[in-house]
């Protein structure tokens, strides 16, 4: 029995009345007119009729026959007129999208909330970044002066240096930089800095702070009622913001804000605004218009505080040369058991080194550590390893000399030896994200498969097990997984266009995934272009249509600087069988992919 | 020197961004990296021989269905240039939009509307209706400019008109 027919019988099995009905209604309606719309009407409400009761009785009947053929209606009508449906659909669709956000406000949110708030912190420290520089390099000098002072100090009293680093703490909050800003419009009323620290572009400074009060404060408000930004801390300095109706200081600091200098702070901008709040409050970015020099005055009254205290420690430095004299007599003192103790702790930094690396622990290796030389002996099985002892030990010898006495012992490693080195090889290499690599030793061959990621130290780690004496073949059978660096780019029916859109998806996909770099680093993988069609139709169309796409998308690769000895294409007429699973497009793609060449 | 705060609001993706980069250091991307925030530049404009203008630009995130502009971005401006995308027709839709919510926000400033990506348009006539229907609708815009950031076209022109509109 054929579809059509189990539909007929599906259909008018208990409607077998209906049907002279309707064949009745028929005859009369067309012998009664020959406009087909009459005819339409007249019977449409019977057949509706008809149809609803039965498709509500074979509900599942009907949609399996149903199915295929709707499929090949919206597959033609699509082809057909591709434009209308989609005028059709646009509303609906982005009505559901509208619909979906409404009710699933909360999970868009959270969705988004990772990505938004590392937009934030990138934000807020890009805006910086230039200003943290500047502001850096100027006080670096000043900054490791004082951590030298306070460390001879420490040394010379036998105060630990956090303790006086506390009893220094108030000398730490050194104004740097005030910013008077206008808090509408973020203009810069006026600025003042340190001698020779004075900001660059304050200006922008002033503009950004604004934008990043702004763009907190309104991030923050939606989070809760009563919160403000008023501190932004990056690295050791602290920007205050101290904010009034019209206006607010902004106050750059070395180290953190103070309970005194954020009273101070307030009581300079309430000075301000009560004097000239109307002024400022009416700033349209001429400065010409206000008494810059009385407010400048003000802010400096900010600056001043430090200057004082710098004047002190000018005072202080004079005994910083005693401090020295104290200091080389005590270090004179110290050399003698330095040198002692410096042998002692050398060796035990050798020694922790070495056994930090698993091949050496194998082994029974003495160090000596004196004055002058480092003496190594032990016996070790091969040069390769003995090398590589040389070469960890370099590095700490600095002045001293290095003294061999390792004995190389030829003795043919046993194959549980061999078995403990290869162990902590690929131990090593399968810590790697995304490794997975199982071994096999036989005889003095060794058989490696798997997939790994990061082909760096799987390089390292084939010339580690070359080195081991014994084994004389390494077979690899290594996969590179890069199943997610490819890219599958879908079709429409009967099209095979490389459009603007498909081209830059091509772009991305080529910069996300680092096509260049990876041709270049992994000499050993190719890529496969491979174009296929939906295999319905004709055969010649569709051996046509997948080489069309194929080739276009090779070319366009080849345009964009793959070299053509490192890419290759080919066409199937219909999909393989794993993309018609997942009814992707029907299989109408191009897919590119990594592959080993075999050479 | 007169420091004014100029903003440049709109749809996402209309090229505020853009527009902004060809005015300050002459240069163009095709690529969209769409702006979080706020970001801000500088321009020095010379209005005539005596009179110079330094200008401080915010290029403020592009509105979307999901987002309106920031109220505090816009506060405090001296001028506000309203940008759309001419290929974009929900874009121009959207500029009334934006300039009531200017107007809205502050009082008395003025406003120039930029109509850009017009180096992608064939077919003039369409921008010319545009135009036309812009002119009828908007009120309290100084002038409507048809910009390229791509190709530069009447991107100097519209910093120039709204700067000497500020000034008036
Ligand atoms: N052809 C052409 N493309 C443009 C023009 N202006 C901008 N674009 C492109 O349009 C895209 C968006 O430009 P942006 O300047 O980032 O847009 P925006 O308005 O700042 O976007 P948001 O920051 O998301 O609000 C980019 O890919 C630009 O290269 C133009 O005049 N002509
Ligand atoms: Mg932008």
């Amino acid at each position: 029995m054929n579809d059509y027919e189990k539909l007929k019988q599906l259909l008018f099995e208990e409607e077998r009345h209906k049907i002279d009905e309707l064949e009745l209604l028929l005859k009369k309606s067309i012998e009664e007119s020959t406009d087909a719309t009459t005819i339409v009407e007249k019977i449409s409400p019977l057949l509706s009729d008809i149809f609803s009761k039965t498709i509500e009785q074979n509900k599942a009947e009907f949609i399996a026959i149903f199915a295929p053929l709707i499929s090949d209606m919206l597959q033609s009508t699509i082809q057909d007129s591709s434009d209308k449906i989609a005028k059709v659909m646009s509303p609906i669709i982005s009505l559901a999208i509208k619909d979906q956000v409404k009710n699933e406000k909360d999970d868009i949110v959270d969705a988004l909330y990772p990505v938004i708030g590392n937009m934030i912190s990138k934000f807020v420290s890009q805006s910086f970044k230039e200003m943290i520089n500047e502001i850096n390099t100027k006080v670096q000098s000043t900054f490791s002066y004082e951590t030298l002072k306070r460390k001879m100090i420490a040394k010379i009293k036998g105060v630990s240096e956090t303790e006086l680093l506390l009893q220094s703490s108030t000398k730490l909050n050194k104004v740097e930089s005030v910013f008077l800003i206008h808090k509408e419009s973020g203009l810069l009323v006026s600025e003042r800095s340190l001698e020779n620290h004075e900001s660059i572009e304050p200006e922008m400074v002033a503009s950004m702070l604004s934008a990043i009060r702004s763009f907190v404060n309104d991030w923050i408000s939606k989070n809760s009622d009563s919160l403000e930004l008023n501190e932004i801390e990056f690295g050791n300095y602290t920007i205050y913001l101290e904010v009034a109706g019209c206006c607010y200081l902004a106050v750059v600091l070395s180290g953190t804000s103070n309970r005194a200098l954020q009273n101070k702070i307030t009581s300079v901008l309430e000075f301000l605004v009560k004097k000239y709040s109307d002024a400022i409050a009416n700033f349209e970015g001429d400065k010409s218009k206000l008494d810059l020099d009385e407010i400048n005055k003000h802010l400096d009254t900010l600056l001043e505080n430090e200057s004082e205290v710098s004047a002190a420690q000018k005072e202080k430095q004079n005994y910083t040369f005693f401090w020295i004299l104290g200091v080389l007599v005590f270090a004179a003192l110290s050399v003698y058991f330095y040198i002692s103790y410096s042998n002692q702790t050398l060796q035990e930094k050798i020694e922790r080194s070495l056994h930090e690396n698993p091949h050496f622990n194998l082994y029974d290796i003495s160090i000596d550590v004196g004055y002058k030389s480092v003496v190594i002996a032990g016996k070790l099985p091969y040069e390769s390893l003995h090398q590589n002892l040389l070469q960890s030990i370099k590095p700490f010898l600095t002045r001293r000399i290095l003294e061999d006495k390792i004995v190389l012992a030829y003795a043919p490693l046993t194959v549980e030896e061999i078995n403990k080195e290869l162990a902590i090889a690929f131990a090593m290499l399968n810590i790697d994200d995304g490794n997975r690599i199982r071994y096999k030793l036989n005889g003095n061959s060794v058989t490696i498969h798997g997939i790994i990621k990061s082909k760096k130290n799987y390089d390292k780690v084939l010339s580690k097990i070359s080195s081991i004496e014994g084994i004389r073949q390494i077979i690899s059978d290594v996969e590179y997984d890069f199943s997610q660096n490819g890219l599958k780019i879908y079709y429409g029916v009967s099209k095979s266009k490389l459009t603007q859109e498909k081209m830059n998806l091509l772009d991305l996909w080529i910069k996300s995934s680092k096509v260049r770099k990876t041709l270049e680093l992994y000499n050993d993988l190719n890529l496969l272009v491979m174009g296929f069609s939906d295999g319905r139709g004709a055969l010649q169309k569709n051996i046509y249509y997948a080489q069309e796409r194929a080739k276009k998308v090779y070319k366009y690769l080849i345009k964009k600087g793959i070299p053509s000895s490192r890419i290759s294409f080919i066409a199937s007429p219909t999909p393989l069988a794993e993309m018609v699973n997942e009814k992707s497009y029907e299989g109408r793609l191009v897919q590119i992919k990594w592959i080993k060449n075999d050479n | 020197m007169i420091t004014k705060k100029v903003i440049l609001i709109g749809d996402f993706a209309t090229g505020k961004t853009s527009l902004i980069r060809r005015y300050v250091d002459n240069q163009f991307s095709d690529d969209y990296l769409t702006t979080i925030g706020v970001k801000i530049s500088k321009k020095h404009v010379q209005i005539s021989q005596e009179l110079e203008l330094q200008l401080m630009i915010w290029d403020i995130e592009g509105r979307t269905d999901l987002k309106e502009t920031n109220p505090a971005y816009v506060l405090g401006a001296h001028g506000v240039i309203i940008v759309g995308d001419s290929t974009r027709q929900a874009s121009i839709d959207n500029i009334p939009l934006h300039l009531k919510l200017a107007q809205k926000l502050l009082k008395n400033v003025p406003a120039v509307v930029a109509l850009n990506k017009v180096d992608l348009l064939t077919e003039d006539v369409q921008m010319k209706s545009i135009v036309s229907y812009l002119h009828d609708s908007l009120e309290g815009v100084e002038e409507i400019f048809e910009t390229s950031a791509k190709d530069g076209r009447n991107v100097e022109e519209l910093f120039l008109s709204l700067s000497k509109a500020i000034l008036k």
